[in-house]
Parts: structure tokens; sequence; C-alpha cells
């Protein structure tokens, strides 16, 4: 008789449906607006050719939503879960460089800087943002290391490796 | 030999872990670049991949300033002014647009206040009489806001004012499209500046409402 999910199973469900709702939400808001995403991404000074410009404030708001499906619908959970860290990671350093920058030129202490990271929540502490990241970054590493969020999901995996049996 | 079953079996292990998710997140990633590209073009709101949405040659003073673009409004509207006028443009306070606002030849066309914010901010108000330009979105505008530009002897062309620098974008768009830059002028506080000293707006307020929510981006 097969007993009812774990308490594991359960957590790991409530992360994946959680990180799914929070990233999409970030990704529409963004897709929402995307001159103004466009604008947030050109304050960084990074990025000067427009292609590539327009391209990275197109691409990075749907990425996000089509991620966010997938966690929500729970298909290729694990690859998932590596992308998104992957780009969390990468905003993280940016918004913290940038907030570093803020910090040497205006001489104000680091967690009283408030800027639009271009997150799509508007004008944020630099810190809040930071550690909201940080749980980000945190429950996509979880998923994607662990075999937690297979709980009612479509198709947790979508390739199988190739030396998995 | 027999050492190598362990070393075997754990490089498998690691391939496990590592290689079925990697393969797997660069295919959500090709899927997902795919579906970027669907969405944005069917997306009302869609960006078009190949404009040069800021057209405006980059401010001399880079560096510090450039990052002070997104830190709080410390000497805002000085930065702005020296950003204004390293492009070449006119930087107005606002004793100037208020003096061309009252002027009687912006009622018959020879001075125009173009408004470079968005449609649903703009909606919500603007100086009275400004036509709006949406430097982004051009196409929408553009042929009534050139004929009335190339009208007038003045054009005062603002957005929110301080960090904002849609303003100088939409001067770029006009002097492009023929407009002498000489006539263009960009009002460095604006429309929050305008709000906040209790100019007239159109439509007209109702009541004390929170300036934040109005100016928009």
């Amino acid at each position: 008789m097969k007993s009812g999910p774990t308490y594991i199973e359960l957590l790991g469900l409530g992360v994946r449906w959680f990180l799914g709702l929070w990233v999409g939400w970030l990704g529409l808001l963004k897709a929402w607006d995307p001159v103004l995403f466009l604008k947030a991404v050109r304050q960084y000074g990074l990025i000067d050719t427009p292609w590539v410009l327009n391209a990275t404030a197109i691409l990075l708001p749907w990425l996000e939503v089509f991620s966010a499906l997938l966690l929500l619908l729970g298909i290729a959970v694990r690859g998932t879960a590596w992308l998104l860290a992957g780009m969390l990671v990468g905003f993280t350093v940016l918004v913290g460089w940038h907030g570093w920058q803020l910090h040497v030129a205006h001489q104000m202490p680091f967690c009283a800087i408030r800027f639009d990271c271009g997150c799509g929540t508007g004008e944020i502490h630099l810190c809040t943002k930071l550690a909201e990241n940080a749980v980000l970054i945190g429950s996509a590493l979880w998923l994607g290391t662990g075999r937690a969020g297979q709980l009612w999901s479509v198709r947790y995996h979508l390739v199988r490796s190739c030396v998995s049996t | 030999m027999l050492d190598s079953v362990p070393d075997k079996h754990i490089s498998k292990r690691w391939a496990k872990l590592v290689f079925g998710p990697a393969l797997e997140a660069g295919l959500v990633l090709l899927v997902g670049i795919g579906f970027a590209v669907l969405a944005n073009s069917l997306s009302p709101f869609g960006l078009q991949w190949s404009r040069n949405y800021f057209p405006t040659p980059p401010a001399t003073s880079e560096g510090p300033d450039r990052v002070s673009t997104a830190a709080p409004r410390v000497n805002a509207q000085a930065e702005a002014k020296a950003r204004i006028e390293s492009r070449g443009y006119a930087a107005w306070t606002f004793e100037r647009a208020a003096e061309a606002f009252r002027d009687p030849l912006r009622l018959s066309g020879q001075i125009v206040f173009v408004d470079a914010r968005a449609e649903i901010p703009y909606r919500r108000g603007h100086i009275p009489g400004a036509l709006q330009f949406d430097p982004y979105r051009p196409d929408h505008q553009l042929l009534e806001v050139v004929a009335a530009c190339l009208r007038a002897m003045r054009v005062i062309v603002y957005c929110t004012g301080g960090a904002c620098e849609d303003a100088e974008l939409a001067a770029a768009l006009l002097e492009q499209a023929g407009v002498p830059k000489s006539r263009l002028a960009i009002y460095v506080g604006g429309f929050t500046e305008w709000l906040e000293r209790g100019q007239p707006v159109e439509p007209p307020r109702t009541g004390p409402e929170r300036i934040d929510k109005e100016v928009g981006p």
C-alpha cells in the first residue's frame, strides 16, 4: 500500500511553486513594460550595442516566464532550476557590483542604497534585493541538486541522463 | 584494475548529477529563447530587435555621473542640466518653462510643449496643451508632433525630470525628423517639478494626490 507524500516531497512542491510564482511574477512585470526594463539594463553601462541591449531586454523577462511555467507544471524541473540558479547568480553579481559602485560614488552605507535594479519591483533597498536573491538561488539549487520537487510534476526529467540506468 | 571500479562509479554518479540537468538546462534555454521571440512578436508592448532606442550621444560626463543616474536624487537637477547641455540642448529651468507657458505665443502654436512620457502617465496629467511623444514608440505621434514643432519658434520637451533622459531622446528624434536643434529646449525639472510647484495640469486635479503615483515612468 502506497503511503502519502513525505514532508520533503511536500516541501519540494512548495519550494517549486514558490520559485515558479515569484520568478514568473517578476518576469511578467518586466515583460509588461519592456521599455522600463530596457532602461534598467542600460543603466548598468555594460552593453552599448543596440541589438544586444534589445535582445537582453526581450529575452530575459520571457525566459523567466517560461522557466516559471515549467516549474509550476513540473517539467524539466532540475534543468530549469539550474538555469534559474545561473541567471540569478549573474543578476545578483551585477546588482551587487552596481550597488558597490553607488556606495563608493556617493559615500552612502551599502544597505542604505536604494535603486531600481531592473528586477521588476521598482526601487528597492540593495540589501533587501540581495537577501531576496539569496533565498531564490538557495531554492533553485536545492531543487536542482536533489530530487525534491517531483511531486505532482508532469515530466520531472525532460532528459534522462545516458548514464542514469 | 580493481581501483578503477570505484573511480568509474564515482565518475558515473558525477556525470549523472551534472550531465543530465546541464543538458536539460541547455534545452530549456533553447526552447525558452524560442518562446521569448514568439512572445515578444505577439506582445503589444514588444520591442524591436534592431532599433537604436537611445540615439542620443553619450553624455560627456561619464564615470561617476553615469553611476549616479540610479542613485537617490542628490543634485539630480544639476546632474541632469550638465548631461543635457553636454548633448548640446538648451536646459531650461522651471522659471523659463513657466514663462513660456504663460506666453501668449503658446496659444498660437509658436511655443509648443512636448511630453516625452508614455501614454498612461500622459493621460493621467500633463502640462496643458502639451503634445505626447513617446520616444520609444515614436511612430504613433511622429507626423503630428513634427508638423507642430516645425511651425513653432520654440519647442520645450520634458519628461519626469531629473535622471529621466526621455526628453533628450525625444528631442534627438525630433531633430532627426528635421526640427532645428536651436528651437529645442529641455525642461530639466520635468513634470515632477511642474506638479510640485502647483502649476496647472490637464486634465485638472480633483484633490490632493501623491505626486510619485502621478508622474509615472
